[in-house]
């Protein structure tokens, strides 16, 4: 069977003043319909521009190794260079959400101009057409009031507002894959659980497949079906949700479940991860977790092992080095 | 007063406003009515929604924004500082004994100085120390206490990841050897591992340094992981307060419980238990009469659908306090 969208081998890297940094390495996702692939990881993992390169939108000093695939559709997204092409994925069979909505919406122009702008972009469709889609759209993200709402400006909305607007502008065209990068970071607790409420009505609905990015692993285990774990540019553990947040093996999964505080357990001590994150610039050779592993194991620690997932129990992948350390503490 | 470093009595706190120059001036009432006395050595924490008046309550303690009625006492050893009834010389007293630190460490260091600067400024601002030996003596001794390295120093933050540019700002704040810190979302922009750190961090320096803390967070887990006491604020007024463990365990406002059911469980297995609020926080414009969570509240009484329960705080256990239409 073949998956809505498959990514094999992915290197991202941006030249720089500095150098050549590697954002992103030798990386390989799947995600089928109807399914929540969550990525997790801190910043400077490289989530989002494993995201951006689905839909190209990394900057133009970007470059991805020769055997890279990002297939979509069996169509080779990293090929695709004429407009013509990009239009197809860029707002057509992909569409992504943000972070921060008010940054997303033009400010000067009505929120209802923008959806339609986009629908005649990408649909054959009249303006009158357009702008019921868009209105049906609002309304059933659970917006009040959608042909007032239709004429206003971002600012006039508040935060959630403007966050379900956005999934109504993003949803409108009928994508096959929806990006949603740190979708509720900025929202209260109470409107993002309105919003990973909405979010996974939608899904089940359309039967898209989403990439949602976070770095909450609460709102991983409340959306996702499978999890991958990103650190510094390379996937140190996937699998599926209830195995990866039961049953990590790789002492950074572990790290950052210990550093998660849990109201049901307010004995345990928060233990951070020890050291920083490294700069890109001077990425760790072998595994790249090693030089903040709290459980050094001496081939890992001089760099000699390369990273590798392997498959520890079905579908649940780990890093090769990772498993070592996993097991010492 | 003997073990409450802060109490504050009936503050309020309104803005004025005017939509445009012609349109009529209404007040914005951000902060209502609140009394709540913060124990010395104490976490003292006040969650809420954004536009729930936690920050306008803090800068107000603070005495960085007008207290419209109402007083805040500070009591130091000797002397009682009455906020609301200060001259300068006593506010600049006041400065060295209470301070902030920011959310964002990226916002809060100016990028044009040395990281010494940075933590000398407050001390040459507030001609604490007379010569530039002492104030570098006092420059290492609090960036050591803040696990900063002391050869960082003399560069500049963008040299700095979001953690360590975290902990130039709590140097910054202690370094005037303050008694009293309002941390206002000290931990949001940080990544968990490292908010974890930091808060290990602050948990030290307030026995190490015999400080209390007003803790301003939208967090619940994180709140209920360091706090002491608890306060929960809703629309500008207190709802909830008490100590974290009990109030935690046992919440008795429909705004703490569905606060508490709302955030994302961490096992896959509990999915969705929210207690979903309806609609959005409204504004402070004119907020709703009598309960002002009614309009949200999940279950609302009989009494209280009409607004005729006025706001106020009843003792259901002790120190346990929960607005009374919650109560009822």
């Amino acid at each position: 069977m073949s998956h809505l969208l498959e990514v094999k081998n992915l290197d991202v890297k941006f030249d720089t003043d500095e150098g050549r940094i590697t954002a992103v390495e030798n990386i390989s996702l799947s995600v089928d319909q109807g399914e929540v692939l969550g990525i997790v990881g801190e910043s400077g993992s490289g989530k989002s521009v494993t995201a951006k390169s689905i839909m190209k939108l990394n900057p133009g000093n970007t470059s991805y190794n020769e055997d890279a695939e990002i297939i979509l559709d069996n169509e080779n997204v990293l090929q695709f260079t004429s407009k013509q092409d990009l239009k197809k994925i860029r707002g057509g069979k992909v569409s992504m959400i943000f972070q921060e909505p008010m940054a997303s919406f033009a400010p000067a122009i009505k929120i209802g101009a923008q959806m339609v702008e986009q629908l005649l972009i990408h649909k054959n469709i009249n303006k009158e057409e357009a702008k019921s889609i868009s209105i049906n759209m609002l309304k059933r993200v659970g917006i009040a009031d959608a042909e007032k709402r239709f004429n206003q400006y971002a600012f006039e909305l508040s935060g959630g507002m403007r966050q379900r607007a956005m999934i109504a502008m993003a949803l409108s065209t009928m994508p096959k894959l929806l990006l949603a990068d740190e979708p509720t970071t900025a929202l209260d607790v109470t409107i993002q659980a309105q919003v990973i409420n909405l979010i996974k009505d939608i899904i089940k609905e359309y039967q898209m497949g989403v990439i949602f990015i976070t770095h909450d692993l609460g709102v991983i285990a409340q959306v996702a079906d499978h999890v991958a774990v990103m650190y510094l540019g390379s996937v140190v553990e996937k699998g599926p949700v209830n195995e990866i947040l039961k049953n990590p093996k790789h002492p950074y999964t572990k790290g950052l479940l210990q550093a998660l505080p849990d109201i049901n357990n307010l004995d345990a001590p928060l233990s951070p991860i020890p050291g920083n994150i490294p700069s890109p610039l001077d990425r760790p050779t072998g595994c790249v977790f090693r030089t903040r592993c709290p459980h050094h194991n001496p081939e890992g620690k001089d760099g000699k092992i390369e990273m590798k997932l392997i498959e520890v129990e079905p579908g649940h992948w780990v890093d090769q080095c990772g498993i070592k350390c996993g097991q010492n503490g | 007063m003997g073990d409450n470093l802060i109490s504050v009595n009936n503050v309020s706190v309104n803005f004025d406003y005017q939509e445009n120059f012609i349109s009529k001036k209404q007040k914005i009432h951000a902060v209502n009515n609140i009394n709540i006395k913060i124990k010395k050595g104490s976490f003292f924490g006040l969650v809420g929604e954004s536009g729930s008046g936690k920050t306008t309550l803090g800068r107000a303690i603070l005495g960085a924004n007008k207290i419209s009625s109402g007083n805040v006492i500070f009591h130091d050893d000797e002397r009682d500082y009455d906020l609301t009834d200060m001259n300068k010389q006593d506010l600049k007293e006041y400065r060295k004994k209470a301070q902030l630190i920011f959310q964002d460490p990226y916002a809060a260091l100016s990028p044009r100085m040395t990281v010494r600067d940075i933590i000398a400024e407050p001390l040459e601002v507030m001609k604490i120390t007379n010569s530039r030996q002492e104030t570098d003596e006092r420059v290492r001794d609090i960036a050591s206490k803040c696990r900063l390295n002391i050869e960082h120093l003399r560069r500049f933050p963008h040299a700095f990841s979001g953690g360590q540019r975290q902990r130039i700002s709590i140097a910054r704040a202690l370094v005037s050897n303050p008694k009293f810190i309002v941390a206002d979302e000290s931990v949001a922009a940080l990544d968990v591992s490292i908010q974890a750190d930091i808060l290990n961090l602050l948990k030290q320096l307030q026995t190490e340094l015999n400080l209390t803390y007003l803790f301003i967070s939208h967090d619940l887990s994180v709140v209920a992981h360091v706090c002491d006491v608890v306060a929960v604020m809703y629309l500008g007024h207190i709802v909830e307060m008490g100590p974290s463990r009990e109030l935690f365990k046992n919440p008795k406002h429909s705004y703490t419980k569905a606060l508490l059911s709302s955030i994302p469980s961490i096992d896959p297995e509990k999915r969705s238990e929210a207690i979903e609020l309806k609609g959005e926080i409204p504004s402070a414009l004119n907020p709703p009469p009598g309960c002002v969570f009614r309009t949200r509240c999940p279950n609302p009484g009989v009494d209280c659908k009409g607004g005729e329960i006025t706001m106020g705080l009843t003792e259901v256990e002790p120190g346990h306090w929960v607005d009374q239409c919650c109560v009822l």
